[in-house]
């Protein structure tokens, strides 16, 4: 037997003491007699013939009634101790619930006897938890597991029910899809080494096919012996290991199904992005899904901002995806667009009319990538061809200095700030402030951003690198020029190559430190790249790239996922601020320049990073549900797993009715029972 | 007289009565079937958690109908105070089992700590983790509360907190301290601050301890970190393989290996292109100093496709792990056509192969060169090759499955295939109503508009006992096939035989099939074996008949007498009748030779009974060798096409022979013989082309040709133009693995720079060590030209991706690419990276290096927590049990008379 007593065992201790010499000293008290009224006659008659017979009983019943006094004393200080037994019943069983709580458990879809109305499938998940937990026996331990993108244990196990129902009662879903795959593995290493494991999962049964089909079922195996010469340090045999397997063997799976409904219309996907070319236009992508078994009808709605863009209205046949793209969008302040899809009559009952079950991919959110107005300064001797192709950027303000006007100003501390500064044919000695993002042609001598480790003449590109946000979707090849110098590029310090003369690097950029810089080795005034149609495009990609406005940048994402969030303009931040769409501020750490955080809410987020207490950036970014798994809300009943077609998971069962563990409410009926008996026998004379 | 037991049931319905006024009461008033019921008490609401148990209070009357049955002397005042002190009592009880609970504070601290024993912590430093947990147990006050989770690339609760630390073998090699806190969350016990310290090296592989740390503060846990030093360990890992952007055949390029060490030593590296040493620098003996190295190894890829490179770690002097030591990563090679070029000719003569290898390579294409069985079973394994040439492979060398699979290649792949001419091919190939002719543009049955010679053919077939079964009924399949294939006027005979030959068809004409098929469905096995007799009984037939060429063909599965066969043989020889022999299953191939041999015919033996057709029908062309054409032919070009266009082929030399093949109607007829039959003719197989060149491509039939300069350039072209044409877009497609997951993503972008959408995408997934596909996954369209997909690595090594593109059902584009997980991340650093731990700290208020005293200290921080009140709540009855003793023991307000 052990105890975990929520009052000190010491003082329970002393309390028995104290409160068993007082009812000891209770009977010590002589209590006088009782008065009978009685005929005279018979008086001294009784009071002789009682005298020597009755003094043995009555010091029997004094005892007795003490006795009992004082084991109702006794249970009730030892109820307080919570004692529980200490053998546990080898029948019992360890039981790690899990209930989803994934975005479709918002679900509306059903009435369920037990629940009123038609509620959520969490709430009838809810209801089927504490159904679960009531017919389990006494002896039973549970953990209770919430599943959304994560996986959270919600309590140790716990055979106290009322607690459990307690934290079952708290339970809300999320707006992320359920990972299964990381419940699963988490409910079996809680799992492990207890006796009779069972996991039962309450759900819809919305969960990917591949991740059902990993898990591993069958009798438990003993654990995997490393092979005899495997020792630390040996090649490990890990070449056939199945990364994707789920193992379970050894632990008993059920499922609780909930979820009828299956006609739900949602918006998969919802994205924007700017051209590559003409970043002022932009295109918008919307696709939309009819996961029910009747056509339905929906009006679907564009807003930029609160201004409606467009209104459509769509027939879905059952299963079927819509592609709605709107193409060469431009104009307009506002870089927030959002999509819903309502109702074609108000307040339609007929589903085909828009009566939708599952709300939260109903709306979508997208941004644009702002687009921001840079500084620029040229530090030149008239380059026509380098001013003519700025004025292709509508995005810059330029300014123009002679480098020794240059050198002057720096040297003076009069350099205005400046989001760029282009030396041309020119290496300066001082470099502007920090944060100053650096673009070289020509440098020379110790001050170039790269070494140089030689020259090469008459010679052309050969490779580009495709992948660098300076130099994708652009074609460079053969371009000529009279003279380059080669860098030497350092990959290991993040520097890269962007163009290549038969490997030698005669393009290159970095990160370095507090700006971004990119180099050519070759002078403007010595290469027909400045004829080329690449040329001012190159150079709308250097300035997007100083901006942080990649072209491939797409600011809108997924719920459920871990989000890595560039945040360009910031150096030495370390933490953003994460300011949901609910207003929630949270914390994300910032890892090489990219905020990462977990997206726990559709809607749009802000994310904040601070300098000595000062805002120095912000940036938006929305996040959609967009997982046609998790919109398609019909329910997955029955459930296969591992691949096994004929045996569908069951209803948990197989729970014996033992008596709890806990035995102080037990010891509280008894003392309620002898409290009755002992008032009984007071009243009626038995006990004194 | 009023009797006793009617007041008694009286005043038992009035305490029934009341217990049911007052349940009616509680239900109206307390609602205790709810879940729970808030109490407020000033600030500190109080919680029944169990509200059920207050209908307890229903039985209070049933004290006050026992006080009216009592037989004590206090007063009424006093019993009804007894009464009433009693019922309190049990509202205490009932009270305590409806389980009160409140919201209070405290300072006690349970910890867990989560220890690292994956790989990459060495046996001293998880020795100084046990001795760090003994010295957190000791010093943790009473009342606090420690428990234990080991972790590698899962969690364990470890429930005997003295036991020795062991690593979770053959459990997998990573480390995922997540995992190992979102377990934890689960132990910490009610009331208590919860605290973790993790001890490890704060390498992870999978999981997150930066973003758990976010959600560890949300729920108030303090995230504490240990490392201890590890001891020097010499390590040197193979990091990384990187590959260029875009690699061509022919091209040489650079391989980078990117290796980190702990030392300055002098390795061994391998470097291998596929399963074979890089041809150009196989291994280097490098000098590795601390930190990163980048060792490059010249290379050059042989062929297009895709191609796996290795980089091994063979020799070093200070090396402990070896689990490291290889890095994989596969590339897509773009370049030369590929062609497979599958010559029966090398088995008679290796060097047969090499006059069309050289020409083709001569004009920078990729030739692999198999011999006759070396065609591949699946589309799938010939994708890979733009063009399949088969020249001289006779069909029984061919399965089904091959043939099915080059059909397939053609049909659904695109793939070219030209079949080109021999004794072995077409026709005389045994090809005849196989599905290649079926694809092929000419049929095999060529008219006979040369002198014919007759062919008498006689089938000795063995029907002992052991040919039952399957065995006999493919022998009669033969037997009709062979029949198939000879022209009417042809002769034949069929003879079982075991102990005895039977004549099962006798010598006719070929023109009565029905008939023969019949008397061939009668044979029947059963019996010995016997093969002198039946040959003799050939020899008698055939010796009487009238034709040109006169062939017997012996089929037998077992053994027999060797006695007089050899000489028998040499006889028939003599009379102009070969002999040629099948052996199956276990049949004695020494004695089959000697009749082949003596017989002046041709051996096979096989296991395979579903080839025996096609060796009796190519036997049976073998011998007629009607499809053979062995003449001095000129080819005349009828159509001028592209493919033939500056080659000359006009001037060329002649062929010295073809085989005879009949134009199919649709077909393109480019080249003819002097008597008009096809030598080169095309058609489009579903998507695919096939060729068929009926005179053949080495020193037989083009021995001339061979030495003609145009010869290389001929059949370039014709290639170029027969292969599988990539018309298709290729769009950047870019992977990465995170977690587990690798994330494909395509950007699909036209020319002018205009976002492609609308596209069907798949993406395939494939195994380079098969070719096979193990995965399709369909590739969501997530914005306007983006597409993307995820799948689960289920493996350590490198996959290829390709994802097709699609509009209206046909291939627009591909992209490819590949992504790999060489070995377990958890062999990737073995440098303590703090950075994550400090961080997991610094977010939830964590120490670093936490000594064991500040894991216990709380410094003024208490948990606010719900308490259950039920203890004190039964020391409340108790003590209002004790003034209920004293009320019975002590007289208060005098006597009540008792009447006797």
């Amino acid at each position: 037997m052990t105890f975990s007593p929520l009052v000190p065992t010491t003082t329970i201790l002393e309390a028995a003491g104290v409160l068993g010499v007082l009812a000891v000293g209770a009977y010590i008290l002589k209590m006088r007699r009782r008065r009978f009224e009685v005929p005279f006659s018979n008086l001294w008659q009784r009071v002789l013939r009682d005298k020597d017979t009755t003094s043995l009983w009555k010091h029997l019943r004094r005892i007795l009634s003490l006795l009992l006094q004082l084991v109702i004393i006794g249970l009730l200080m030892f109820a307080a101790l919570d004692p529980k037994l200490g053998r546990a019943d080898p029948d019992a069983k360890n039981v790690v619930v899990i209930i989803d709580t994934s975005a479709s458990m918002e679900t509306v879809d059903e009435t369920e006897s037990g629940v009123d109305g038609p509620v959520s499938r969490l709430a009838v998940a809810k209801h089927e938890v504490v159904k679960l937990l009531r017919s389990m026996g006494g002896g039973d331990e549970v953990m209770l597991m919430r599943m959304d993108g994560q996986t959270t244990p919600l309590t140790r196990f716990e055979a106290d029910l009322p607690k459990l129902n307690s934290v079952v009662q708290k339970l809300q879903a999320s707006d992320t899809p359920a990972d299964l795959r990381r419940a699963l593995s988490g409910a079996a290493d809680a799992l492990r080494g207890r006796r009779n494991p069972m996991i039962v999962l309450v759900g819809d049964g919305a969960y990917p096919e591949d991740v059902l089909a990993s898990v591993l079922r069958g009798p438990p195996v003993a654990q995997p012996q490393p092979p005899p010469a495997a020792k630390h340090g040996d090649d490990a045999s890990f070449a056939n290991t199945d990364l994707t397997a789920i193992d379970l063997r050894g632990i008993d799976l059920r499922y609780i199904p909930v979820g009828k409904r299956a006609d739900n219309v949602g918006i998969v996907s919802f994205n924007v992005r700017r051209y590559i070319t003409n970043k002022t236009a932009y295109e918008v992508f919307i696709e939309v899904q009819n996961f029910g078994r009747e056509p339905a009808r929906r009006k679907l709605e564009l807003y930029s901002g609160d201004l409606a863009i467009d209104v459509k209205e769509l027939t879905l046949k059952p299963g079927e995806r819509k592609r709605q793209l709107y193409p060469n969008l431009g104009g307009g302040t506002n870089h927030r667009l959002r999509a819903v899809l309502k109702t074609v009559n108000e307040g339609a009952d007929d589903k085909a009319d828009g009566h939708d079950i599952f709300a939260l991919d109903d709306e979508a959110f997208a941004l644009l990538p702002k687009r921001t107005t840079q500084k620029i300064l040229l530090v030149t001797v008239d380059n026509l061809y380098l001013e003519g192709a700025m004025l292709v950027y509508d995005n810059v303000g330029v300014d123009k200095l002679l480098p020794e006007e240059y050198e002057s100003t720096v040297a003076s501390g009069k350099l205005p700030a400046y989001d760029a500064v282009v030396f041309d044919d020119y290496t300066p000695e001082h470099l502007p402030p920090d944060k100053t993002n650096l673009l070289y042609f020509n440098p020379s001598g110790k001050n170039s951003p790269f070494p140089i480790r030689r020259t090469l003449h008459r010679q052309h590109i050969t490779e580009v690198d495709p992948h660098h946000p300076v130099t994708k979707w652009i074609v460079m090849s053969d371009v000529n020029f009279d003279k380059s110098s080669v860098f030497a590029v350092d990959r290991a310090k993040g520097e890269v190559p962007l163009f290549t003369s038969v490997r030698d690097a005669i393009g290159a950029a970095k990160k370095d430190g507090q700006h971004k810089v990119v180099a050519f080795g070759f002078s403007l005034t010595g290469t027909d790249l400045t004829l080329r149609v690449a040329f001012p495009l190159l150079l709308a990609n250097i300035l997007d790239w100083f901006a942080g406005d990649d072209s491939d940048l797409v600011t809108t994402y997924r719920t459920g996922r871990r989000l890595w969030v560039p945040m360009d303009g910031t150096y030495g931040v370390t933490e953003v601020a994460v300011i949901g769409p609910n207003g929630r501020q949270t914390r994300a750490p910032v890892v090489d320049g990219r905020a990462t955080f977990y997206g726990h809410s559709v809607g749009v987020s802000r994310l904040q990073a601070k300098e000595d207490g000062k805002p120095v950036a912000q940036i938006e970014l929305a996040a959609n549900l967009a997982n046609p798994a998790e919109s398609n809300v019909s329910p997955g009943s029955p459930l296969y797993v591992g691949g096994d077609t004929d045996h569908p998971l069951e209803l948990p069962s197989g729970f014996q009715i033992t008596h709890r563990q806990s035995l102080w409410l037990y010891l509280v009926m008894a003392v309620l029972l002898l409290l009755g008996l002992e008032w009984i026998t007071y009243n009626r004379r038995v006990t004194v | 007289m009023r009797k006793p037991w009617i007041g008694i049931a009286l005043r038992i319905l009035a305490g029934l009565a009341a217990a049911g006024v007052l349940a009616l009461i509680l239900w109206l008033t307390v609602d205790p079937g709810r879940d729970t019921i808030e109490v407020s008490l000033g600030s500190r609401p109080i919680t029944l958690l169990e509200p059920r148990w207050l209908y307890l209070i229903a039985i209070v009357p049933f004290f006050f109908v026992v006080r009216t049955f009592s037989l004590t002397d206090v007063s009424f005042t006093q019993q009804y105070l007894q009464s009433g002190l009693r019922s309190l009592i049990i509202v205490g009880l009932a009270v305590a089992l409806a389980r009160p609970a409140w919201t209070t504070s405290d300072n006690k601290i349970s910890t867990v700590v989560l220890i690292d024993v994956s790989k990459s912590v060495s046996d001293k430093q998880l020795a100084a983790a046990q001795k760090y947990v003994k010295a957190l147990s000791d010093a943790k006050r009473p009342g606090d509360d420690l428990q234990l989770i080991t972790f590698a690339e899962r969690p364990e609760v470890l429930r005997d907190l003295s036991a020795p630390l062991a690593r979770h073998e053959g459990a997998g090699a990573g480390t995922n301290i997540q995992s190992a806190i979102q377990l934890g969350y689960g132990l910490f016990p009610d009331g208590y601050l919860p605290r973790m310290v993790i001890i490890s090296d704060g390498n992870q592989t999978t999981g997150d301890v930066f973003a758990e740390a976010y959600r560890a503060q949300e729920f108030g846990v303090q995230l504490s970190w240990r490392m201890f030093a590890a001891g020097r360990t010499d390590e040197i890992r193979v990091v990384a393989i990187h590959l260029p952007d875009e690699v061509k055949v022919g091209a040489p390029f650079d391989v980078e290996g990117e290796i980190w060490s702990t030392r300055e030593d002098d390795v061994t590296l391998s470097l291998y292109q596929d399963e074979f040493p890089n041809g150009l620098e196989p291994s280097k003996k490098v000098t590795l100093h601390e930190g990163v190295n980048r060792i490059k190894f010249k290379s050059e890829a042989k062929r297009a496709g895709f191609t796996t490179y290795t980089m091994k770690l063979v020799k070093s002097h200070h090396d402990t792990e070896k689990a490291n030591n290889t890095a994989v990563m596969t590339t897509p090679v773009k370049g030369k056509p590929n062609i497979l070029y599958v010559e029966g000719g090398v088995i008679r003569d290796p060097g047969q192969a090499g006059y069309l290898e050289r020409a083709l390579e001569h004009e920078n294409m990729d030739v692999e060169v198999r011999g006759p069985r070396g065609l591949p079973s699946s589309a799938k394994a010939l994708e890979k090759y733009d063009l399949v040439l088969v020249s001289d492979v006779p069909a029984h060398f061919v399965g089904l499955g091959q043939m099915q699979a080059l059909e397939s290649y053609v049909r659904d792949y695109g793939g070219g295939l030209i079949m080109a001419g021999g004794e072995d091919s077409f026709g005389s190939g045994g090809y005849q109503g196989t599905r290649i002719e079926k694809i092929m543009p000419v049929r095999f049955d060529s008219e006979k508009i040369r002198e014919q010679p007759n062919i008498a053919i006689a089938l000795v077939i063995d029907r002992s006992g052991s040919m039952s079964g399957p065995k006999i009924e493919a022998a009669k399949e033969s037997a009709r096939a062979t029949a198939e294939v000879l022209s009417p006027s042809d002769l034949i005979s069929v003879i079982a035989f075991d102990s005895q030959p039977t004549t099962i068809v006798r010598l006719q004409r070929a023109s009565s099939r029905m008939r023969i098929s019949a008397d061939i469905s009668r044979l029947t096995a059963g019996g010995g074996t016997n093969i002198h007799p039946a040959l003799k009984e050939a020899y008698d037939t055939l010796a009487a008949a009238r034709a040109k060429v006169k062939h017997v063909i012996l089929l037998s599965d077992g053994q027999a007498s060797y006695d007089g066969i050899a000489e028998l043989c040499q006889e028939m020889r003599a009379a102009r009748i070969t002999v040629s022999a099948v052996g199956i299953g276990d049949a004695d191939r020494n004695l089959l030779n000697i009749i082949a041999d003596n017989g002046d015919g041709r051996l096979y033996m096989t296991d395979d009974l579903a080839a025996l057709p096609r060796i009796f029908m190519k036997e049976t062309t073998e011998a007629q060798k009607s499809a053979l054409v062995e003449d001095l032919v000129t080819a005349h070009v009828v159509k001028r096409v592209e493919a033939i266009e500056g080659t000359g082929v006009d001037n060329a030399p002649p062929l010295h022979g073809y085989v005879s093949t009949k134009p199919k109607p649709k077909s393109e007829v480019i080249l003819i013989s002097d008597m008009g039959e096809p030598l080169l003719a095309r058609w489009r197989v579903g998507i695919g082309t096939s060729v068929a060149w009926t005179s053949d491509v080495k020193n037989r039939w083009s021995v001339e040709w061979l030495r003609w300069g145009g010869y290389p350039k001929f059949w370039a072209q014709l290639i170029r133009s027969s292969m599988r044409r990539k018309v298709y877009d290729s769009y950047d497609l870019y992977a990465r693995v995170d977690g587990g997951v690798a994330r494909v993503m395509v950007d699909a972008v036209d020319i002018d720079d205009k976002f492609v959408n609308d596209l069907d995408t798949t993406l395939e997934v494939i195994d380079p060590r098969d070719s096979k596909v193990k995965k399709t996954v369909p590739m969501e369209q997530t914005a306007a030209g983006r597409y993307e997909a995820d799948f689960d690595v289920d493996r350590y090594g490198s996959y290829m991706l390709k994802a097709v593109h699609k509009r209206d059902g046909k291939v627009v584009a591909e992209s490819t690419g590949a992504v790999a997980l060489p070995y377990p991340a958890e062999f990737l650093e073995s440098t303590p990276d703090e950075e994550p731990l400090h961080h997991a700290a610094l977010v939830t208020g964590g120490t670093d290096q936490a000594p064991p005293d500040s894991v216990w200290n709380p410094k003024d921080k208490k948990i606010v927590y719900t308490q259950d009140l039920w203890p004190w709540v039964l020391f409340f009855v108790a003590c209002l049990l004790i003034g209920d003793i004293y009320f019975k023991r002590v007289r208060v307000f005098g006597y009540r008379t008792i009447k006797m």
